[in-house]
């Protein structure tokens, strides 16, 4: 079952990269919404949800280095 | 030069608005639940926040509204979202693309303490559309505060980066 998902996926994938940015982010959105409708409810968010980074102070950090971890 | 610099700046402001507006308007589409929605960040989001910027649950002590005003002069190509409930703030988040824009990262993001609905689901629906209009293939959320928020990540598809110290998602 596991690896018909894999598979599914796997397609889904690669008919995605022959579509403009445009229709690649409009299908890939339709799986996404359909997925977060699937899984409603079955892992709850944590208490108090957040990221990033701060100072001594807890406040935030306005990071103005680049960011060369590129592909 | 400076003239040249600002009206460079100008334009990227109005075109990377552009794709922002884009990205939201069509992560609200495919979102399709009545009375939640996304958007960019206003003057409306910094009013909502004051009703939980003291809440006592709150984990970080982040004033958004300040910082924001620095986030937006510095990077035009940035990310920036709100979910609401109603005429409820769920939270915010704000990113950046990396240098060559393979990325997309979201280098702050927080929940409302006082509300139930998803805020990452909702966050990154938006922050894929956006990704992909850039022709990102990858984004990262920055500095999880906790070990519950890496594993509630980890759980939503993401590879924790010890290096970085960011949870990694490849959209391509």
């Amino acid at each position: 079952m596991k690896d018909k998902i894999k598979d599914f996926n796997t397609a889904h994938d690669e008919k995605l990269k022959g579509l403009s940015k445009e229709e690649r982010a409009k299908a890939g959105l339709k799986k996404l919404a359909q997925q977060m409708r699937a899984e409603k409810g079955k892992i709850k968010e944590p208490e108090g949800l957040a990221s990033g980074k701060s100072d001594k102070d807890g406040k935030m950090i306005i990071d103005l280095d680049k960011d060369h971890d590129d592909e | 030069m400076a003239a040249y610099k600002l009206s460079m700046r100008e334009e990227l402001e109005r075109r990377y608005t552009e794709l922002r507006r884009q990205s939201i308007q069509m992560a609200n589409e495919a979102l399709d639940l009545p009375d939640t929605r996304l958007a960019l960040v206003d003057s409306a989001s910094y009013t909502a926040f004051r009703h939980w910027e003291n809440h006592p649950n709150r984990k970080v002590d982040w004033d958004w509204p300040s910082s924001w005003i620095s986030w937006k002069l510095k990077f035009p190509k940035r990310f920036e979202s709100a979910t609401w409930a109603g005429n409820r703030l769920v939270g915010f988040a704000m990113g950046r693309p990396t240098y060559h824009a393979t990325g997309l990262r979201l280098d702050y993001i927080e929940k409302s303490p006082e509300a139930g609905e998803p805020h990452l689901d909702l966050t990154y629906l938006a922050l894929y559309a956006y990704a992909t209009l850039l022709g990102a293939t990858h984004v990262k959320i920055m500095h999880p505060i906790n070990s519950d928020v890496r594993d509630y990540y980890e759980h939503k598809g993401f590879q924790y980066d010890p290096k970085s110290d960011s949870c990694i998602r490849r959209i391509i």
